[in-house]
């Protein structure tokens, strides 16, 4: 079966354990309109009413007057708080510090928040409910004790003030809980350029003072990824910048964040070591790092003939990748070309090395290399990959040989027709292995 | 077809979606859904957290329309959004699931069936997403290299030794 025939049937393989869910997502997608639509009309129809309402009332502007500093004071946002641990909760409130509207931004805030109301209920309050909820339902406690707080306000004064006052509430709550808590806090008044964050948090469907904190810790580390972290909590976002060194220039921060969740960097310096047999490591570094959503360590070391580098699951200590290069320090110190053997680990086997006899990938793979960490790929010649094809074969005179080479696939494909058949090959560029071949009657039909 | 899975071709079909076009909406669907399902049941193991997983996936792409530009990798977009949104689900899943119970189907011939069910069990997580991404999602192996953390030429390796266990299941 040809790869464009393959890739059909694969695809209608899946189309076919799928039931027509279209109708069913329009029907959300309509439903979420509508909302919006409500929402949209309920503040049109407050404009309608309130222009009526200042033609009749143009005649009492004393009581407008008044009216309008009740408005001021009790219903108009004065400051947004965002509380991010992992469940993450979006609270605006007036200039009395009296909540006004409150928003569960995830399905974790969500079950924090079921039950609660907390319209015009004191910050104070709110805050008490919001994080006991936290406490009592497991989003915080000495394994996950990082807290994001992030205060916009335009008043950068306010923002500071209330921002204290907040790390401090938070702080004092979960003492009481015996909790060893790291507060991290920020203001976004000052920040009128946030275009960065409000995508990402937009994309992503996360606060955003979670954004700003990945936006800045990534700027701190170029090594990290935005997307790697968007789901990560904020203690295993805390961990990562605890473990980089990467100060977060816009963030005040009180306490450590706890690590107690993962098996330390003592066990996965082990799981490496014992992996690759090595019992005297030179160079040795361990650092957190994020790699899909989840905490690796990060471990590297050297021995006189090898580079080795592990990424270890810091939750389980699974090996989730393993890397083992010749160490170019030894061989060689000034060339900057030099050939390499290069030899990648099978991640799923437990003996680490490539059994099948088949898999050419693993034996003393030659690639260009022109420096340490930037590879180059050799490809054979199109000659090469016809005499391959005709070598198998065992033809010497074909007739209309043709050879294409595709670069996305990385594959030579040579076809050429010999008596009565066409022959059809597939060639690896890289090792000139025979992927496919195939061998066909010519229909005269 | 899966072939239309090109930037172009799908910037065209969010811009029309864009505006308001459910057509447009509903062939964005047709195209994409296979291979939101399978990268999802990869990582899911669970067709009902898959299917879902598509659900939320096209919500997430209506509810984000209204700011959609066009832009050069509309494909990338999307893969972003179907990965987050099922990594939020294991997130919040704590139970194992077995793959066995998983593909029940009425459509698939009972082969298919036993072929997909290969798929899921006996190639490795990397190898399906590898087969996958490049066949149905139609990314190349850079770029798969990227999204996996991986270098080409074990991309490439790993992808044909997949390509080997397909054949030697499927006789193809």
């Amino acid at each position: 079966m040809k790869k464009k025939e393959f890739k059909q049937k694969l695809f209608d393989m899946y189309n076919n354990e799928i039931p027509d869910q279209f109708d069913e997502i329009i029907l959300k997608c309509k439903k979420i309109r509508n909302g919006r639509k409500k929402e949209m009309e309920k503040k049109s129809k407050k404009s309608f009413w309130g222009f009526r309402l200042s033609i009749a009332v143009s005649a009492i502007i004393l009581i407008l007057g008044i009216s309008y500093f009740s408005y001021d004071t009790n219903f108009k946002v004065d400051s947004i708080i965002d509380i991010d641990v992992n469940p993450s909760i979006e609270l605006k409130i007036n200039k009395k510090d009296q909540i006004i509207k409150y928003k569960a931004l995830n399905d974790d805030a969500k079950e924090i928040l079921d039950g609660m109301d907390l319209e015009k209920v004191d910050i104070d309050i709110a805050l008490n409910a919001i994080i006991g909820s936290m406490v009592t339902k497991g989003y915080l406690d000495d394994i996950s004790n990082s807290i994001l707080i992030s205060v916009d306000n335009n008043d950068q004064n306010k923002a500071e003030k209330i921002r204290k006052e907040l790390v401090s509430k938070i702080d004092n709550i979960l003492n009481t809980d015996k909790i060893q808590s790291s507060v991290l806090s920020q203001t976004m008044s000052n920040n009128k350029n946030l275009s960065e964050e409000e995508k990402l948090s937009k994309d992503y469907d996360i606060s955003l003072g979670k954004a700003k904190l990945i936006v800045d810790l990534t700027k701190n580390n170029s090594l990290l990824k935005k997307e790697d972290l968007v789901n990560l909590s904020i203690n295993e976002i805390n961990v990562l910048a605890e473990g980089k060194n990467s100060s977060l220039t816009n963030v005040e921060k009180q306490g450590e964040a706890s690590t107690k969740a993962y098996i330390g960097k003592e066990k996965a310096k082990d799981i490496a070591l014992n992996h690759a047999k090595v019992t005297n490591p030179q160079k040795l570094e361990i650092e957190f790092d994020a790699d899909d959503g989840m905490i690796v360590y990060d471990v590297e070391f050297e021995t006189n003939s090898y580079e080795y580098d592990y990424e270890i699951d810091a939750v389980n200590g699974n090996i989730i990748n393993s890397k083992k290069e010749i160490n170019d320090d030894i061989t060689t110190n000034s060339n900057t070309t030099n050939n390499n053997t290069d030899i990648d680990y099978d991640d799923d086997d437990d003996d680490d090395y490539d059994d099948d006899d088949d898999d050419y990938y693993y034996d003393n793979k030659t690639t260009t290399k022109k420096t340490t960490t930037t590879k180059t790929t050799t490809y054979i010649s199109s000659d090469k990959a016809k005499e391959i094809a005709l070598n198998h074969s065992k033809i010497s005179n074909p007739k209309k040989i043709k050879v294409e080479f595709d670069k996305e696939d990385h594959e030579y494909s040579v076809e050429f027709i010999y008596e009565e058949y066409e022959y059809d090959y597939e060639i690896d560029a890289i090792s000139g292995k025979i992927i496919d071949y195939d061998k066909e009657r010519i229909d005269n039909d | 077809m899966n072939q239309l899975i090109e930037s172009s071709y799908l910037d065209k079909l969010l811009i029309k979606t864009k505006e308001n076009n459910q057509e447009a909406f509903h062939e964005l669907y047709e195209i994409l859904k296979a291979p939101i399902y399978s990268y999802s049941l990869t990582l899911l193991k669970n067709k009902d957290d898959a299917l879902d997983n598509i659900q939320d996936v096209f919500i997430k792409i209506y509810e984000n329309i209204s700011s959609y530009e066009p832009m050069k990798k509309p494909l990338n977009w999307i893969f972003t959004i179907t990965k987050n949104l099922a990594f939020t689900k294991l997130r919040k899943r704590k139970d194992t699931v077995d793959i066995d119970q998983t593909l029940i189907t009425t459509k698939n011939s009972k082969e298919d069936q036993i072929f997909l069910k290969f798929l899921l069990k006996q190639l490795s997580q990397e190898e399906q997403t590898i087969i996958l991404l490049h066949l149905l999602w139609g990314f190349k192996f850079q770029e798969i290299a990227k999204i996996i953390d991986s270098n080409l030429s074990t991309v490439l390796s790993k992808y044909h030794r997949a390509i080997k266990k397909i054949k030697e299941k499927e006789e193809i």
